[in-house]
Order: structure tokens, then C-alpha cells, then sequence
């Protein structure tokens, strides 16, 4: 093996512009395997951020049926007005979720995360009308970040923070009406409260008029029942593992919750993982025929290099060198121009990451060790094939036949 | 106390398809080489004793008859064997020498000893040394166009050499260089010959430079080996 080696290197040395060319080739697609990989990636990550922020996220609950005895008889009837008061979602009387169900949906494969959320509307303490109130589960994201209000959508003062119970954020508009700033005070029920912050969320499945935390909600909610309930939720909040799972992760959400039960989610994750698909798919398809046309140009290199080093062939099997001497020597060269090509490729392609504009790269994703090493094995392997493939040639070659020519 | 050639070929026929006609190159050639002997075959371009000669090297195959050297059959060799008794006990020398253009005098020689068991350094001080006994040691380096015919020739004889052959096979060996490179060529070979009680086979279309010290002369004529005309006993 040492001496394919060393007269492989001793080829490549002495026949620089063919070794070049075929080092080219592999560099080329060590390069474009790193790079597609990357921006494919990158892109990739963009648009899941996209679909996370609108569409990998939904809210499950039950709306309460009139059939009589099958629901939990949580809706505040007795007090205030029962017709406008109690726990909603969707402007619907909601039954009650338990804990148990949440558990399950986040124990779910398609499911990254999921929160009890409570939804209860209130009348107003300001006049006629009613405020939908919202108690976030402030210490999952999921709660907090696509499904109700995230920290971003704050337009004025500090997002609450878990135990800031006396603290409320209202939205902008529900501010704008009411004439409410970042320090009112806003009454609910007979509790008052402090306006920590303004808020303009874009269209949430959760959206509410007042967001508070769960806990300060249900306490709140306690004071409203003519009877006790126990930490009440009526809805949960679920984020899929992505996009391409979230229709999997709603069919589990509905099957949990039962078959009466609602999900309410965006619907641009469907057309968006079409876009995802499309995109991935041609960037793949780009990078699959760039590589074959670079590994067929090398492979062709190569066995032209067999063709032109016929007559050394014939020479090196005249003088004894055998079938196993040759294709040694062949596949060493193979995997030297591979192994050099590609790694070079994958350096080229990390400062070109590097360098070029975060326009172009969409952000630049870092190139993982994983990367890496396929945009080097990738062209290693195909060197091994383009080695074999000339090696083969070479040994088929009928030694009598080219000594007959020379 | 019987002898036992180094090489036996017995019945050796060959022949060609060309164009769908078959041109039969040998007819049924017989042929014992002994240690210690120079054969000379003579014969005219195309008669085929470039045939004869590969196929005596294992290069190439006969359509039917027989090759021992020293008692083992060729058609009993796997390839890799052939290469192996080629590379150990044949020496080639080509009339046009075929010394790898892009390769130094020294790794030209140097290559003959590969699957030797030597070490790199062990294979260059043997190619050293026998370049140096070829007055070559101040060519070490130079490639084969940076060489003069004649010493082209002597690298050709060295890498046929350094395995220290018990056949020499020598197409022509002396035809391209004039005739006192000739006769030092002539002395290191026979004197290789008789030293080692090695032999060689050397096949010529003209005049053999040698041609007087040959132990038997054959000449092929349209593919058969006339017998042998015994110059020494």
C-alpha cells in the first residue's frame, strides 16, 4: 500500500495540469455539497422560523355542547350575567381541559411543547361590554411566544414575568379605547391591577384583550364561579416539532382532547410547507446534478489520464507489476485527488460562507462537522468510483496488446 | 548428469484474427533454453519472433502447446503468479528500451523491484549500485530524454537486471546504439549470463552484435523455428 501511495503521488507530482484539473473537479463538488448543504439549511431554518412564528403553533379546546351531563358544569351561570361571562375561546363557551390531556399532548412525537392556557371573558368594569381575559403560563415559551403575545409584540413598558400577579398588559387598541397607559390601574371583577405593558401581538389564535399570568387569572376566575374549580384551563397551546409535522401534531391534539373538540390554527403552514418542499426539493435536485456532472467530469479525467498512461501500463505489466500493482496505484491516485479536492472544496466553501454578503446567504448558517465530512466523503467516494472504474480499464487491458502497438 | 533447461516450449502455435482472416504468426515452435546459454533468433520484421518472444515472457498466451520454466507449466500460473515469476526471475529488455518517460533513471530501475519485500531505502541503494556499474551514478536523477540513447539502453539492461533474473529476454538489445556501446552492452549481459549461469534469449532481424558467441542460432521464417544451428557444444 506504501508504494501505490508513492508512485501515485509521484503521477500527480510529475503531471501537474492533469492532477489540477481533476483536483478542480472534486474541489468543486466538495464545495457546492458544503454550500448547498449550508444555504439549503440556512434557507430551511428561515422559512421554520417563519412557519414557527405563524404557523407551527395552535390552540386546542372544547367548546361546551348543550347536551345535557356530559360537560363539566364549570360556566360561571349564577353570576353577574351569565350569558356574557364565563370561560371562551373563539368567542364560544368552553368546557374545561385537565391536566392530565395536556401531559398526553406533550408527550405526543409531533408535539415540541404545550401549555395549560386559560381563557375567560369578563364584563367590563368601564361601562357596557366585555374584555377577554388571557392567563399565559409564563414560564413555557410556547405560551408566551407565537400562540399569545411575545415579549417582541411589547410596544410599550416590560412583559410580565412569572409571579408579577399584580401585573396585567393590555393591548393597543383595547389601550387606545380605554385611554390606558403602561401604570394605570385597571380593575377586574372587584381585583385591581397595574398595567405593566402595552402590547400589539399580530393575529393569535390566543388572542386576548388583557394578558396576565395563569395564576393571577385563576384567582381572578375564583372569585367569579358560584362554585370552586381547581385550576381551571380551558385551552392549551401547542407548538408542532415544525411545520411538515403540524398537521400530525393537530390530529393528536383532537384525539386527546376528544372528538368534540376544536383546533384553531393558521392555515398558511400548509401552502408554506408546499414552498419549503418545492424549495428544498429543486435545491436538491441542483446539488444531486452538479456533483454527478463534477464526479462524471473527474471520472472522465481519469480514465483519459488510463488511456494517455496505456503505454506505461503495458510497460509496468511487462516488467511484472500486477492486476493489484496497477489498480493499487490507480485507486491511490483517486483518493489523494478525492480527498484533496474535497477538502479543499470544503474550505473554499466555508470562507466563501464567510465572506459573502448575509443577502446572499440568507444569514449564513454555520457549517456543521457533519457537513464537512460529507463534503468530503461525498467526492472520496465517488474519487473510489472514478479510481475503480479507470482502474478496471487499466486491467483489462491485454498487456500483449499494448506492447504489440508500441 | 542430465540438464534441465530453464525454459521448455514445445509445440507453440499462435495466430491472429484480423479483419476475420487468421494469419497464423507461429506453427507449433519448439524451444529449450539451458542455463548458461545465449540463444539468437533471427528473422526478417513480422515473421514472429516478437510473438515468440512474449509469449516465451508470459506475456501473452500460445493458442495451444506447452511452457515450463524450470518444470512449472504458464498455463498452470494464475496471473498474479505470472506477474510474480516476470517480475522475479524474467528479464525484459525491449528493443525501444520502454523506460517511463516521466520517471528518473533511478525510479525507472527502482520500479522492477516493487512487491520486492525491500525497504524504500534497501530498493534505492540496489538501484543505486547497479546504475553505478552501468556508469550511470552521475545520471541518477535525469529523465529518460535528458539521457543519451546509449545510456537510455544501460537503464533499460539495469531495470531488466536488478531482480537478477534466470532468463534475460532481449528484443534487439544492441540495434539502436553503435557498435563499441554494443559490445560494453554485449560483456555486461554475458557476463551476467555466465556469472549467474542465468541465459538469454535474444531475438534479432538483422545482425547481432554477439551474434558470435551465441551457444545456438534459430531463425523463424513465416512463423516456424528452424532448428538450431549448435555453435558450441
Amino acid at each position: 500500500m506504501h508504494d501505490a501511495f508513492k508512485y501515485a503521488w509521484r503521477e500527480i507530482r510529475r503531471r501537474k495540469q492533469r492532477s489540477a484539473g481533476t483536483v478542480l473537479s472534486y474541489l468543486t463538488a466538495g464545495a457546492i455539497i458544503v454550500l448547498a448543504v449550508s444555504l439549503s439549511g440556512t434557507t430551511r431554518d428561515n422559512t421554520q422560523q417563519v412557519l414557527w412564528d405563524i404557523g407551527a403553533h395552535t390552540v386546542g379546546y372544547i367548546p361546551r355542547l348543550t347536551i345535557e351531563g356530559c360537560c363539566i358544569q364549570t360556566y360561571a351561570t349564577d353570576l353577574y350575567d351569565p350569558d356574557r361571562e364565563g370561560f371562551i375561546a373563539n368567542n364560544a363557551p368552553t368546557n374545561l381541559i385537565v391536566d392530565e390531556q395536556i401531559e398526553m399532548i406533550r408527550q405526543s412525537a409531533n408535539v415540541a411543547d404545550a401549555a395549560p392556557y386559560l381563557m375567560f371573558r369578563i364584563r367590563s368594569s368601564m361601562g357596557t361590554g366585555e374584555w377577554v381575559l388571557g392567563g399565559i403560563d409564563l414560564t413555557r415559551p410556547v405560551a408566551h411566544a407565537a400562540t399569545v403575545v411575545a415579549g417582541s409584540q411589547v410596544v410599550e413598558g416590560e412583559f410580565i414575568e412569572p409571579g408579577d400577579d399584580g401585573l396585567v398588559m393590555v393591548e393597543q387598541e383595547f389601550a387606545g379605547a380605554y385611554n390606558l397607559g403602561v401604570g394605570s390601574e385597571l380593575v377586574l371583577g372587584d381585583i385591581n391591577y397595574k398595567i405593566a405593558a402595552i402590547v400589539n401581538p399580530p393575529l393569535r389564535p390566543g388572542k386576548a384583550n388583557i394578558y396576565m399570568s395563569l395564576p393571577a387569572l385563576r384567582e381572578l376566575v375564583a372569585t367569579r364561579l358560584d362554585e370552586a374549580v381547581e385550576d381551571p384551563t380551558n385551552a392549551v397551546l401547542v407548538e408542532s416539532v415544525g411545520a411538515q409535522y403540524h398537521e400530525a401534531a393537530m390530529a393528536d391534539v383532537s384525539n386527546i382532547l376528544g372528538q368534540s373538540s376544536r383546533i384553531s390554527s393558521f392555515g398558511c403552514w400548509r401552502p408554506g410547507i408546499t414552498v419549503m418542499g418545492i424549495t428544498a426539493n429543486t435545491a436538491w435536485t441542483i446539488t444531486a446534478v452538479v456533483i454527478i456532472c463534477m464526479l462524471l467530469i473527474a471520472m472522465k479525467i481519469q480514465i483519459a489520464s488510463v488511456v494517455q498512461r496505456r503505454f506505461e501500463m503495458g510497460v509496468l505489466k511487462a516488467i511484472g507489476w500486477s492486476d493489484g500493482n496497477i489498480l493499487s496505484q490507480l485507486m491511490a491516485e483517486s483518493l489523494i485527488y478525492s480527498f484533496a479536492g474535497g477538502a479543499a472544496g470544503v474550505l473554499v466553501a466555508f470562507i466563501a460562507l464567510q465572506v459573502l454578503p448575509a443577502e446572499l446567504t440568507g444569514g449564513g448558517q454555520a457549517v456543521t462537522p457533519l457537513v464537512m465530512v460529507a463534503g468530503v466523503l461525498l467526492p472520496v467516494t465517488g474519487g473510489l468510483v472514478a479510481g475503480l472504474a479507470s482502474s478496471l480499464r487499466a486491467v483489462r487491458m491485454r498487456t500483449a496488446d499494448i506492447i504489440r502497438t508500441i | 548428469m542430465e540438464r534441465v533447461p530453464i525454459l521448455k516450449c514445445s509445440n507453440i502455435t499462435k495466430s491472429f484474427r484480423v479483419r476475420g482472416k487468421t494469419i497464423r504468426v507461429l506453427h507449433g515452435a519448439e524451444l529449450d533454453v539451458y542455463p548458461g546459454e545465449l540463444i539468437v533468433i533471427k528473422g526478417r520484421s513480422g515473421e514472429g519472433k516478437s510473438v515468440l518472444q512474449w509469449i516465451l515472457s508470459g506475456i501473452d498466451t500460445p493458442d495451444s502447446g506447452e511452457i515450463l520454466f524450470e518444470g512449472v507449466s504458464y498455463s498452470k500460473l494464475s496471473g498474479e503468479e505470472m506477474s510474480t515469476l516476470r517480475r522475479e526471475r524474467i528479464g525484459l529488455i525491449f528493443q525501444n528500451f520502454n523506460l517511463i518517460e516521466s520517471w528518473t533513471a533511478m525510479e525507472n530501475v527502482e520500479s522492477a523491484l516493487l512487491n520486492s519485500g525491500l525497504s524504500p531505502e534497501e530498493k534505492r541503494e540496489k538501484a543505486v549500485s547497479i546504475l553505478e556499474k552501468m556508469d550511470l551514478g552521475h545520471r541518477l536523477d535525469n529523465l529518460p530524454v535528458e539521457l543519451s540513447v546509449g545510456q537510455q539502453q544501460r537503464v533499460a539492461i539495469a531495470r531488466a537486471l536488478i531482480n537478477e533474473p534466470s532468463l534475460i529476454i532481449a528484443d534487439e538489445p544492441t540495434g539502436s546504439v553503435d557498435d563499441e556501446t554494443a559490445g560494453e552492452m554485449l560483456t555486461i549481459l554475458l557476463s551476467y549470463v555466465k556469472d549467474r549461469n542465468s541465459a538469454m534469449v535474444v531475438t534479432t532481424h538483422g545482425h547481432f552484435t554477439g551474434e558470435h558467441l551465441a551457444d545456438r542460432i534459430y531463425s523463424i521464417k513465416e512463423g516456424r523455428l528452424y532448428s538450431a544451428t549448435q555453435v558450441q557444444a
